[in-house]
């Protein structure tokens, strides 16, 4: 039998093992491998305004004044941050994997 | 208590196994931003269910009930009603759903939930067809539109869920769109105060869907501008009956330039978008009527 | 100890028993002959007194929903039904049942359409036996009361945590008054205290999620715990009817036996047929005839160890239900006593009966019919069709 997930220390009243289908475990998969393109930052271009993170689904684009990153282990390459940049800072690039 | 074994920004996972460049997604970050860990959210088995997990891994970080695919708001009334006993405030109660689910099979309960003034916040995320369960139509498909159920084109003009909801006098309903994310944020946070302090609240959300609408993934919120851009979706909010625009379109592009962007329209013909330029038009002009 | 007699119907002592047991929400939608347990719920709402909350749903379908989203927060919760309003919730039963949400629902049997009838008939019941509730069924007005009691200790039970119907023949019991003794609300206080969640539950200081997919490695485990429960709940059911017992003088098991010991003959029956065959079990004991009777109160989990161990040394075995069973030679209960009975040695002479359907009305003389038949052999191993008018049916078929 699986492994069934345990239940809350601080409420005695459940038993260590629930009853019926009920999900613990908060994870993410690595949907990073579905990439066929990959999101490259043209960093002179920059503005810093924003616009792809606040639209990037997965929400895995990060701003900062200083900073710009992407999560590459989940991002999928759907491209829609290359697509709402008003600087067209973002250029799509063919993903290279190894093997 | 939630085992986390992943980082996340917010409440939602970042790896899910939603399609490339969801919109549903979009919307959901959203809706979890506005609505905060103090939320109980009921999903039916549609695109969303996949917010719940699989087995003992979920996505999400707030507690999730998965539904059935027509009682999303009769779970979400039975919860609210159950912290009402129980004295637990500050809680939001959330149905989130898609069109199938709302517009279609769920739109009876969703009505009994509204015409009672329950505390919950419905939202429904429109991709205009049961994309789950592989693009068959819904009353929400745009008519004309392809998909496997209506294979020559839907008939039918579909449902005014917004006129709906608004007719049964609830405090807030509104219809946003994942191409205008501010708007969204701020009519998220109006509908869930709304629903805290005042009855049923219900937002309708343009959420394009680049697989069953067919168009590149890198689209998605060009797709969801265009639509609003062509008025063939428009941006309103109805606060305790007062009807207004949020986004005004000045001067709307015809509607083939939403059409063109998609392959489920692929088979039009000219006479067609003649025609649906047309019901585009007067819906605007009843929507105007609204206004006054 | 202060008990009451008082005055009721059996859809009265079923929401008498739910107000006394304290059920926080209440969420039920009319329908013949339930519809005064759903009006008795509303009115003790509106007075302050419990259900704490009433909704006023749109159908049954919503009924039950409600009642499981408020069970998953953490609330006592129950509804009601009847006929197709049951098979109208059929889907969320599997869901109640599958989360393991203890909702007990008064269920006031009824035929099923078509054809139409508001009367007793055990189909929408027996539609439902695999729903993976528990069923309870009743014989009188004071036994809906109890029985509902009853089913929220067992239905909350750590070692069950299932819903629980307890099934009243409509009309016959839910409209049929008598005088109920009804314990004092300390009594009851004390026997049912307040409602906590045993098993996962929503709550934003702990988040998790409840039903979410389930794959093919885990979904054989969760019903095997299912599966599990129900067999706790043969043990749990006789538990909790014998502390009832203690507090009030009215025990319950599994089953009734009625005059059974030595009898030669045995009546095997649900629900409220059970008082006529009583009488009739008396009439004939006058006679010299050793008849007796099983009144089969659980019908799901069915007691088939408990079954066997009382039809054991029985000569005759006659089983009536008041369901068709259509598309079987055995109707629904013949089927499971006549498996129950497999291979018993010396074994039984077995004999099914349908009658009372749609509500007609199991009278003494239907009875005897069923006995003679059986005297004579006939129809062995089959549910026949006892109270059949022929000029009624057209054709020329033989019952």
């Amino acid at each position: 039998m699986p492994a069934q997930p345990n239940a809350p220390t601080a409420k005695p009243a459940v038993p260590t093992k629930y009853l019926g289908p009920v999900a613990t475990v908060f994870k993410a998969s690595p949907t990073g491998s579905w990439r066929d393109v990959r999101p490259e930052l043209v960093k002179e271009r920059c503005i810093a305004c924003g616009i792809c993170a606040q639209h990037c689904p997965l929400d895995v684009i990060t701003v900062g004044k200083e900073e710009f990153h992407i999560d590459y282990t989940y991002c999928k390459g759907c491209g829609i941050c290359a697509n709402v940049c008003p600087k067209g800072a973002l250029a799509m690039q063919p993903e290279r994997r190894e093997g | 208590m939630l085992k986390v074994e992943s980082p996340a920004k917010h409440l939602m996972a970042h790896g899910i196994s939603t399609c490339a460049g969801c919109s549903m997604e979009l919307a959901a970050r959203y809706l979890l931003k506005a609505a905060g860990p103090q939320s109980i959210v009921v999903i039916p088995p549609g695109c969303a269910a996949l917010l719940s997990g699989f087995g003992a891994e979920t996505v999400v970080k707030v507690p999730v009930f998965q539904g059935n695919l027509e009682n999303t708001a009769a779970y979400a009334a039975g919860i609210r009603a159950g912290l009402e006993v129980l004295g637990k405030e500050g809680i939001n109660v959330v149905g989130f759903a898609g069109d199938g689910a709302t517009v279609d099979i769920g739109l009876q309960a969703l009505s009994a939930a509204f015409e009672r003034g329950d505390h919950i916040l419905y939202v429904c995320y429109d991709n205009e067809a049961y994309m789950n369960t592989g693009i068959q139509g819904s009353a929400s498909t745009f008519p004309d539109a392809w998909t496997t159920t209506t294979p020559a084109g839907k008939e039918g003009l579909g449902k005014n869920m917004l006129e709906i909801a608004a007719a049964h006098r609830i405090p807030y309903a509104a219809t946003a769109s994942a191409g205008y994310v501010n708007d969204l944020a701020r009519k998220l946070t109006a509908a869930v105060q709304a629903a805290r302090e005042k009855g049923p609240a219900y937002l309708h959300i343009s959420t394009p869907c680049p697989t069953g609408w067919r168009f590149d993934p890198a689209l998605t919120i060009a797709v969801a501008k265009a639509a609003v851009q062509t008025r063939a979706w428009n941006l309103v909010e109805v606060v305790d009956g007062d009807w207004r625009l949020t986004v005004e379109v000045k001067d709307p592009k015809p509607i083939g330039e939403y059409l063109r962007l998609q392959g489920r329209f692929r088979a039009l013909t000219p006479e067609q978008e003649a025609k649906l330029q047309q019901l585009v038009d007067s819906e605007y002009e009843k929507l105007l009527a609204h206004l006054k | 100890m202060a008990v009451k007699r008082r005055l009721l119907d059996g859809n009265s002592a079923a929401a008498l028993a739910m107000q006394m047991a304290r059920v926080q929400v209440a969420a039920m939608y009319p329908i013949t002959p339930q519809s005064p347990i759903a009006e008795a719920m509303s009115e003790f709402a509106a007075q302050g007194s419990y259900p704490k909350k009433f909704m006023r749903v749109e159908s049954e379908h919503s009924a039950l929903s409600a009642a499981v989203g408020a069970c998953l927060v953490g609330a006592r919760a129950g509804t009601a039904t009847s006929s197709v309003g049951l098979a109208l919730m059929h889907e969320v039963l599997g869901v109640a049942s599958g989360v393991r949400a203890p909702i007990v629902m008064p269920v006031v049997n009824r035929a099923l359409a078509a054809p139409w009838s508001l009367w007793a008939d055990h189909q929408d019941a027996m539609a439902e036996r695999d729903s993976g509730w528990l069923q309870l069924y009743v014989e009188n007005v004071q036994e809906v009361f109890d029985s509902v009691l009853m089913a929220y200790k067992i239905a909350e039970d750590p070692r069950v945590l299932l819903p629980i119907m307890v099934c009243q023949d409509g009309f016959f019991v839910s409209h049929n008054s008598e005088a109920v003794a009804v314990p004092a609300q300390e009594v009851v206080d004390a026997f049912l205290p307040p409602y906590e969640p045993k098993n996962a539950y929503l709550d934003p200081a702990s988040p998790l999620v409840i039903d979410d997919l389930t794959p093919p490695t885990l979904f054989t485990e969760l019903r095997y715990q299912q599966k599990e429960a129900f067999a706790n709940a043969l043990t749990v059911i006789e538990e909790v009817g014998a502390e009832y017992g203690r507090l009030t003088g009215r025990t319950y098991g599994l089953v009734e036996e009625y005059r059974l010991a030595d009898a030669e003959t045995a009546l095997v029956v649900l629900g409220s047929v059970a008082g006529t065959m009583k009488g009739l079990v008396d009439e004939r004991r006058a006679l010299g005839e050793r008849l007796g009777l099983l009144r089969i109160r659980s019908f799901r989990p069915f007691p088939a160890a408990k079954i066997r161990a009382a039809l054991t040394g029985r000569k005759r075995v006659l089983v009536f239900d008041r369901s068709a069973g259509l598309g079987s030679d055995t109707a629904p209960l013949f089927t499971e006593v006549k498996a129950a009975l497999a291979g018993l040695s010396p074994a039984p002479q077995l004999f099914g009966y349908v009658a009372g359907l749609g509500g007609r009305d199991v009278m003494p003389a239907t009875l005897a019919r069923a006995l003679a038949a059986a005297e004579k052999g006939s129809g062995q191993g089959v549910s026949a069709w006892i109270d059949v008018n022929q000029a009624e049916v057209g054709g020329e078929k033989e019952c």
